[in-house]
């Protein structure tokens, strides 16, 4: 009889499930890189099922070599964590993608070095650069340095260092934390120093706002639902990443996301609205450096929109 | 004559196809670019295109060298002290089965950004075949002339250099030819270990720009080289071995 019960029970929580995932609407989301405090908000959204409130089903994917703009620009992912200086490029070469939302309010990244570099503002272009080699960021570096900076493509990061490089381009909640974990003396020279811009911030692709805004929408409600509980409790959020990603030290994780959590919402505590001023500055800034062709700025200036949060 | 005019008329019009499908269907060029986008990336790049490549190949030809060398002299090895020989062979087949992809960035660890474990990195899949193929056409000697040798008591390097190795020459060549075309794909590998010149490093930017048309004209220059380095190693080959 029990046996039977257990069967029963087990036959219903199968049909449900099934019924559940069959009426969900399933969308990828393609991050940038590996898996770090950037993205909490959309395993948060996964785990407390504000997606599945929504009616999707998400399933979150490593980038692969081939890039994330262009996944989501064929529509291979419906969504992708990228930055403001990928989608300019992006869409400097034609593709067909916006920014829907910014992760973090203020633009967290810069130029971090072991103390012993010696790496200042003064001296950068004397220095050598290891980043992982995008048109858009080797020009970054060289208008920092106001030179053009020794640049080596495929380091093994600012942790693992004695590579040979001088400084590398991090966000201060990931490589900053793990450095003072770790009592590695460093020196870091914020990115807004030079220019401001978002990064990272959420992507989608035309198809999915021309015939499916209300998926979007959907999306993004749940994203931003995400992201402000995580702005709230990091304590929470940290956990529920450390759940989805345990390869990563937990203690670590926790000490990112207390950092971080600020930076996920906006002074009113909302998330993911992006400014006018800071897109167009940079576009502005991008053209008269010759890092994006004269005719699409108006292109790349209306390619991002606070509509759907 | 008519043979090579068909062959390069062929050629030209794959290319005049794959422009006007490619035209047709109006693919962006980050998707799939068109013979005339790679023309113009390559006019428009020409200057940062023949350093790079000659980055590149200078690390291909150094580690072709290393292994022709390092080849040659395992092989005497092995054929000299015979109790190792299987024991080297197995452990050399051993080393190619580790995927480079883990070692790459271990290489740069280990020995930095420099040339060098670049070389080494083309110098340790080149040299293979070469080994193999060599060690086997030396146990294969004529058993006859080898104990003449022996009798006259004529000293090692004598042996090699009048019996073994004009015996394998034609082995020795073929050996080489394999591990040409190795050559520049390692060499370009190794650049994916931390670079900051070469066709490799030019590979990995474009990939991550988006700019495909210079990923396809990397494909294009590397299948170049290598057809040259194999039409100069014929001639050497047709020149060098008059014996056979």
């Amino acid at each position: 009889m029990k046996k039977l019960l257990v069967l029963l029970i087990a036959f219903v929580v199968i049909l449900t499930g099934c019924k559940n995932t069959d009426d969900l609407t399933k969308v990828k989301v393609m991050l940038d890189y590996v898996p770090n405090t950037n993205h909490t908000g959309l395993y948060v959204a996964q785990d407390l099922g504000f997606f599945e409130d929504e009616g999707l089903e998400v399933e979150i994917l490593n980038p692969g070599e081939s890039g994330t703009e262009v996944a989501v620009d064929q529509n291979i992912a419906q969504f992708g964590v990228s930055y403001e200086e990928n989608l300019s490029m992006a869409v400097d070469k034609g593709m067909n993608i916006t920014s829907i939302a910014a992760v973090l309010q203020e633009n967290t990244s810069g130029f971090v070095s072991r103390k012993e570099s010696n790496v200042t503002k003064e001296n950068l272009g004397d220095k050598t650069y290891c980043g992982w080699g995008t048109e858009i960021e080797e020009n970054l570096v060289n208008y920092a340095a106001g030179k053009k900076v020794k640049q080596v493509v495929g380091s093994n990061g600012f942790m693992n260092g004695g590579d040979g490089c001088d400084f590398y381009w991090e966000y201060a909640a990931w490589s900053l934390v793990e450095a003072k974990m770790a009592g590695i003396d460093f020196n870091f020279i914020p990115i807004t120093d030079y220019i401001d811009f978002y990064s990272p911030i959420i992507i989608t692709n035309q198809k999915m706002l021309d015939e499916q805004p209300k998926v979007v929408k959907k999306f993004m409600k749940a994203v931003k639902k995400g992201y402000e509980y995580s702005s709230t409790n990091p304590e929470d959020s940290a956990e529920i990443f450390s759940k989805a990603n345990p390869d990563y030290e937990k203690d670590f994780i926790l000490e990112s996301s207390k950092f971080i959590a600020p930076y996920y919402v906006d002074d009113k505590g909302e998330f993911g609205n992006q400014d006018k001023v800071v897109w167009t500055n940079f576009t502005s800034f991008l053209k008269e450096n010759k890092m994006i062709n004269e005719e699409n700025v108006d292109k790349i200036n209306n390619s991002y929109t606070n509509e759907y949060l | 004559m008519t043979k090579k005019v068909a062959n390069i008329a062929f050629i030209l019009f794959g290319f005049v196809l794959w422009e006007l499908i490619v035209t047709i269907l109006n693919v962006q060029p980050y998707i799939f670019p068109k013979p005339s986008d790679m023309l113009s990336e390559f006019f428009d790049n020409i200057d940062i295109i023949i350093s790079n490549t000659l980055f590149t190949l200078t690390i291909a030809i150094i580690g072709l060298l290393f292994s022709i060398v390092i080849g040659l002299i395992i092989a005497i090895i092995i054929n000299e002290v015979k109790v190792i020989r299987n024991a080297i062979l197995n452990i050399l087949q051993i080393t190619q089965m580790v995927p480079i992809v883990a070692i790459a960035p271990l290489f740069a660890i280990w020995f930095g950004y420099g040339i060098m474990p670049k070389v080494t990195l083309v110098t340790f899949v080149c040299s293979f075949p070469i080994i193999l193929n060599l060690s086997d056409s030396f146990i294969n000697i004529d058993k006859d002339k080898l104990d003449d040798l022996t009798m006259l008591k004529t000293p090692l390097i004598t042996k090699y250099i009048y019996l073994y190795i004009p015996n394998s020459a034609y082995v020795l060549f073929v050996s080489i030819k394999v591990a040409v075309t190795y050559a520049m794909i390692s060499a370009l590998f190794s650049e994916y270990m931390g670079s900051e010149k070469g066709l490799g490093l030019l590979l990995q930017k474009s990939l991550s720009s988006y700019n495909t048309s210079m990923v396809f004209l990397i494909i294009v220059i590397i299948i170049i080289i290598t057809l040259l380095l194999n039409k100069v190693l014929d001639l050497i080959k047709n020149n060098v071995i008059t014996w056979s």
